[in-house]
């Protein structure tokens, strides 16, 4: 019984951090997909999201007010740098837009150091410091948020690709950009909505993450590398195949935490990436899943 | 209704369009015909704002085209039809339709409803594979769906790009026969480049030839049909059926 409840403990603190990761490799997906840019501040959009809703709660803000209005800032910061830093760049190669995106990751970690300070922070969980008992593990009630949120995301974001107007519009300016732009879609307009919901998305994770692992300004740092890898193993334009490789990592990532080691935990995400990269470069799923959003 | 002036158009170092003149009237069809690498394409993505001219002036209804965002001059009343039909693959043809209206859209929603049902009617191939993925039709029902898709921005300017490229004879007779009234239809005048020189000067009115990114020769449709020029140099026996 004592392994059986460990593999459920275990189990959860997968799906919670795979969550995460989740929300936070599908505003690379979305970036990637409409813009054509690998934003590696991606992360740091959660660091700023968690940080600033604890601010806002200290201040006496009700929660979800917080929250909302930490998620708005975190989108327009999204939407300025894809004004400032993104748009002016659009033309240059692939390691110049890179390369700024890294810029960007240190400018916001740089300014997170000047406002917060170096400590970490606790953001209190949702709803009360309770936990739930299954099979004889300790599950938190904010791991349960963690995973609702993110799945009513995926629901969301899914719904909005599928049946609106305005998500087909962009659809279109993923599929074919130089027809979508024909049709008088504007696709720079695109671009500036898609890097302001994936600042949101992030913000969101951040949000969501903070009761759980605490908020400091360079928690944006892993978040993103580990989100990046699902991104990576997920193929960087599928959406389902990255949410499944968040997944993938943050299970990795516990049960290796549990069964072998803490150390091992690190080790075995950058592995996968690499395998991943050497053997399957269009991501593990490639062919399993064909087409995309 | 269309008028450009010795407009020059370059690709980086490359002079592609070298001073060419044209004139569109209300209602009429224009085919440009030329050889490959003639600049035919540039010719209309510089109209509908793709690349903008280095030199020389387009008009459109007596004002200058504003130049740099495409959007714009799709809001003008221009849209282009590009070459290879550029389809969506996996939108259905429903969602094509209903994004060709993406300027109008939110401005006049009863009206774009009406003109997806003309449309349809215009094509009612199309109206049995509404749900299909753009990406699963044959070549002659994707070349329907651009055209209509193009339709659906309510242009009062069409132009088509080698709309017969890639289709058996009977599909290119069959698109071909349908441009006339389309036009007459939709109150929209037309430019059609095409590469089956034949075809395009039995639908247009008028056609110039482009020949290295200059005019060479241009005159009503039914007189070059004749012209020895023309019949040597683009009716070769290989064309004719
Ligand atoms: N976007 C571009 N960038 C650089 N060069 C281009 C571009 N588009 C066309 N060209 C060049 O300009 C010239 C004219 O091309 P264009 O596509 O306008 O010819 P075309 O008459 O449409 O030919 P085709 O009949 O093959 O379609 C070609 O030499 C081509 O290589
Ligand atoms: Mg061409």
């Amino acid at each position: 019984m004592e392994a059986w409840s460990q593999f459920v403990q275990l189990l959860f603190s997968g799906l919670t951090v795979g969550s995460i990761y989740a929300l936070v490799a599908l505003g690379f997906v979305i970036t990637y997909s409409v813009t054509g840019i690998l934003n590696l501040a991606q992360g740091d959009f959660a660091m700023l999201g968690a940080l600033l809703c604890m601010t806002f709660v200290n201040s006496g803000m009700p929660f979800v007010l917080a929250i909302g209005l930490s998620i708005a800032a975190v989108m327009a910061v999204g939407a300025l740098f894809e004004r400032l830093a993104i748009q002016p760049a659009r033309r240059s190669s692939v390691a110049v837009l890179i390369i700024i995106t890294i810029g960007a990751s240190f400018v916001f970690r740089g300014i997170a150091l000047l406002a917060w300070g170096t400590d970490p922070y606790a953001l209190r969980p949702f709803t009360g410091h309770g936990a739930l008992e299954v099979f004889g593990a300790v599950i938190q009630w904010q791991s349960v948020w963690a995973i609702v949120i993110s799945l009513a995301s995926f629901a969301a974001l899914h719904l909005f690709f599928q049946r609106t107007y305005i998500g087909k519009a962009v659809a279109a300016c993923v599929i074919n950009p130089f027809a979508a732009r024909l049709m008088g879609i504007d696709i720079r307009k695109m671009s500036l909505g898609a890097v302001a919901v994936s600042a949101g998305l992030g913000a969101l994770a951040g949000i969501v993450i903070a009761p759980i692992s605490g908020a400091s300004y360079d928690m944006g740092m892993m978040i993103g590398l580990k989100a990046f890898i699902a991104a990576v193993v997920g193929g960087l334009t599928n959406a389902p195949a990255a949410i499944a490789g968040a997944f993938l990592v943050g299970l990795l990532e516990s049960f290796a935490e549990g069964y072998l080691s803490s150390g091992y935990k690190e080790a075995i995400s950058f592995g996968l990436l690499l395998l991943v990269l050497l053997f399957m470069p269009n991501g593990l799923f490639a062919k399993m899943t064909g087409k995309r959003v | 209704m269309l008028v450009l002036r010795s407009v020059h158009v370059h690709h980086g170092h490359l002079h592609v369009l070298k001073g060419v003149d044209l004139h569109v009237g209300e209602g009429e069809i224009v085919a440009i015909v030329g050889a490959n690498g003639a600049g035919k394409s540039t010719l209309l993505g510089t109209i509908a704002g793709v690349y903008a001219p280095t030199e020389g002036e387009i008009l459109f209804e007596h004002k200058p085209l504003p130049y740099g965002k495409v959007e714009h001059i799709v809001d003008k009343g221009i849209c282009l039809v590009p070459e290879r039909r550029q389809i969506f693959d996996s939108l259905s043809v429903k969602d094509h339709l209903l994004l060709g209206a993406y300027r109008r859209q939110r401005r006049d929603r009863q009206e774009v409803k009406r003109d997806y049902e003309r449309v349809l009617g215009l094509f009612p191939k199309l109206q049995t594979m509404l749900d299909r993925p753009g990406g699963l039709l044959s070549g002659g029902e994707q070349q329907m769906l651009a055209i209509a898709r193009g339709l659906m921005a309510r242009p009062k300017l069409l132009l088509l790009d080698e709309p017969s490229l890639g289709l058996a004879p009977l599909v290119v007779k069959e698109v071909m026969g349908m441009l006339r009234g389309l036009c007459d239809q939709f109150h929209t005048a037309m430019i059609l480049v095409e590469q089956n020189v034949r075809a395009a000067l039995q639908t247009a009115d008028y056609a110039y030839v482009l020949e290295r990114g200059a005019i060479v020769l241009h005159g009503k449709a039914a007189e070059l049909l004749a012209d020895e020029r023309v019949a040597e140099a683009y009716l070769g026996a290989a064309d004719r059926r």
